[in-house]
């Protein structure tokens, strides 16, 4: 009961603190925009007599919802069928198929619109996913399975991690160079997928599965499941301090304005702060566990500064960190880094929109969240006709084809890969 | 004009009916946008109820998958063949991601009104100012629509989650 409310109260001031200025992200939103729109007339970049597109902005490609709608139910088909994929295909929707990247690069680099619209396709990437997070977290949190200082943990780093890079890359990031890095994040997760997919990939599941079966009888005369997690070391104190402290840091960056190397020393001190809790122990299923708390810790800046840079979920990338890297079993690290990614959307989505100021076309949202659920009932339907494998290796192409698409075009200028 | 626009549109009357019940304009605001909160929560719940029925099996399936690897590598290291537990750890690693996307696809059932919503506040007061009693720093005197829906919305979906709908 005691760790439940710990953990409740946790969640409350974090989300509560965070959430709260999200709300109030129109009045900069709508200056910024009006702004960008004045120089790039005053400029002669931009018609003002032109029909108005993406954003109200005049002569600006405007976005077929049609598409988007379309596009939006191979998301969530991919979403429910191969998983993590999902959240980068949103991407490539926002960037190519609906002609934005092209229309921001005519800007040039450095132009306020350019930034303006860079930054809004990776907040709609955010919305997108990180919208539908909430939602599933939520069924995670119901399910029990959470530890409670893993989590905060993983929040000292995420937190600090999605302001910090947001700040220090939004509006100094052209579309080019977004394209580039968004590029290389498709082709690591391409050549993780090929790796499943090869000879040695393929024996290596075998042997699992193997193994597996011989601990089947076991697993079902076990009947443990409703043993939870024990907390038998960890400085709580510690804890919360430090995640006070980055969660000041996020506040200070986004709302006090002026003097912000107080929120860079406030993160450092926060992320230092882990590095004096020590090792956690706990136990679950009647196995004892350990961890040192600045492996999460650091995880999690990384995982949060690369998810709130690219604008993709951290979710795909939390869990296998935490099995692999940590060692933790899955069941341990699934709820609690679901919460995690939430609470670093949270931070990254209000960065972006309150303290940068970035606008979002609600109605494409809302057709793409419509798209995306659609999808969601008719992949289940289809992958029964077709074997994981070849889902896979599909996916490998693609990622390979978008990857060195984007990465050729955003570091090169071309295309190597048609159309060029 | 878009389909989206088009369907917003068509449905303004509606939507704008309630804000002009009263002779007052803020309290015709508040129950205007009450309102708009509830119908964009039932909205959700509708949708995430029948995807959920239409998906029902498919989930008992990916959950029970993840659960049957739990189980087995949390066997697997209690037997103390911790290789057994990374390999089938992997695997139990993968059902959840499995599970985990699906539900995040069709959690986008529950919310594709709510951007809906926000864009139709956006065509009708997204001129309209609401002031603060104090001035925030980068956010000023006065706030826009957003800051007064999205709590509401929340508000009124934690009070429709505390009446039971029979499935």
């Amino acid at each position: 009961m005691k760790e439940s409310l710990k953990w409740f109260v946790c969640l409350m001031v974090v989300i509560g603190v965070l959430a709260t200025p999200l709300l109030m992200a129109t009045p900069a939103s709508a200056d910024k925009l009006s702004e960008a729109i004045e120089q790039g007339i005053t400029d002669g970049k931009i018609d003002k007599k032109a029909a108005p597109g993406f954003l109200g902005i005049p002569g600006a490609p405007a976005v077929n919802y049609i598409i988007g709608f379309l596009w939006a139910i191979w998301v969530g088909w991919i979403f429910s069928t191969v998983g993590a994929f999902g959240g980068i295909m949103a991407g490539v929707g926002h960037i190519t198929i609906f002609g934005l990247g092209d229309y921001a690069k005519d800007f040039g680099k450095g132009y306020p619109m350019n930034k303006l619209v860079t930054d809004s396709i990776r907040v709609s990437n955010q919305w997108l996913v990180g919208l539908s997070g909430l939602i599933s977290s939520t069924n995670y949190y119901r399910m029990g399975r959470l530890v409670a200082p893993l989590g905060m943990c993983l929040a000292i780093g995420g937190v600090g991690g999605s302001w910090l890079v947001p700040d220090l890359t939004a509006g100094k990031i052209s579309l080019k160079a977004y394209l580039g890095y968004f590029g290389i994040a498709v082709l690591a997760l391409g050549i993780i997928l090929f790796r499943e997919t090869t000879k040695a990939g393929q024996a290596k599941r075998k042997k699992a599965k193997e193994a597996a079966a011989a601990f089947e009888k076991e697993a079902k005369t076990g009947g443990e499941s409703k043993q939870g997690v024990k907390i038998l070391e960890g400085s709580w104190t510690l804890m919360f301090i430090a995640l006070g402290v980055v969660v000041a840091s996020a506040l200070w960056a986004n709302l006090a304005g002026g003097a912000r190397w107080v929120a860079y020393i406030l993160a450092i001190i926060g992320w230092g702060l882990t590095f004096f809790v020590g090792t956690i122990r706990f136990t679950f299923f009647g196995v004892e566990f350990k961890f040192k708390a600045f492996i999460p810790m650091l995880g999690g800046i990384f995982i949060a500064a690369l998810a709130s840079f690219l604008g993709v979920g951290g979710g795909f990338l939390y869990v296998p960190f935490l099995t692999s890297v940590a060692g933790l079993p899955m069941f341990l690290v699934a709820g609690t880094s679901g919460l995690v990614v939430l609470v670093g959307m949270i931070v990254s989505i209000f960065s972006y929109m309150v303290g940068k100021g970035v606008p979002v076309q609600w109605g494409l949202i809302g057709a793409e969240l419509a798209g995306i659920f659609i999808g969601s009932m008719i992949g289940p339907r289809t992958s029964k006709y077709i074997p994981d494998i070849w889902l896979k290796r599909l996916f490998v192409v693609l990622a390979f084809y978008v990857g060195i698409r984007y990465i050729t075009k955003g570091f090169l200028g071309y295309s190597i890969v048609p159309p060029f | 004009m878009d389909f989206v626009s088009g369907l917003i549109e068509a449905i303004d009357s509606l939507l704008i009916a309630p804000y002009r019940w009263p002779k007052n304009p803020v309290i015709g605001w508040w129950i205007g946008t009450f309102i708009l909160a509830v119908w964009t929560s039932l909205l959700g719940k509708l949708t995430i109820a029948l995807v959920f029925r239409a998906n029902r099996s498919h989930i008992k399936e990916t959950v029970q998958e993840m659960s049957r690897r739990h189980s087995q590598s949390m066997n697997a290291l209690r037997a103390g063949d911790r290789a057994a537990y990374k390999a089938i750890n992997k695997l139990a690693n993968e059902a959840f991601g499995k599970s985990f996307f699906l539900q995040v696809a069709m959690a986008s059932a529950s919310l594709w009104p709510l951007p809906l919503a926000l864009a139709w506040l956006q065509m009708r007061f997204s001129s309209v100012d609401f002031p603060l009693p104090v001035n925030l720093p980068l956010i000023g005197k006065s706030v826009g629509y957003v800051f007064i829906f999205i709590p509401l919305y929340i508000l009124v979906r934690i009070l429709l989650s505390k009446f039971k709908f029979s499935r």
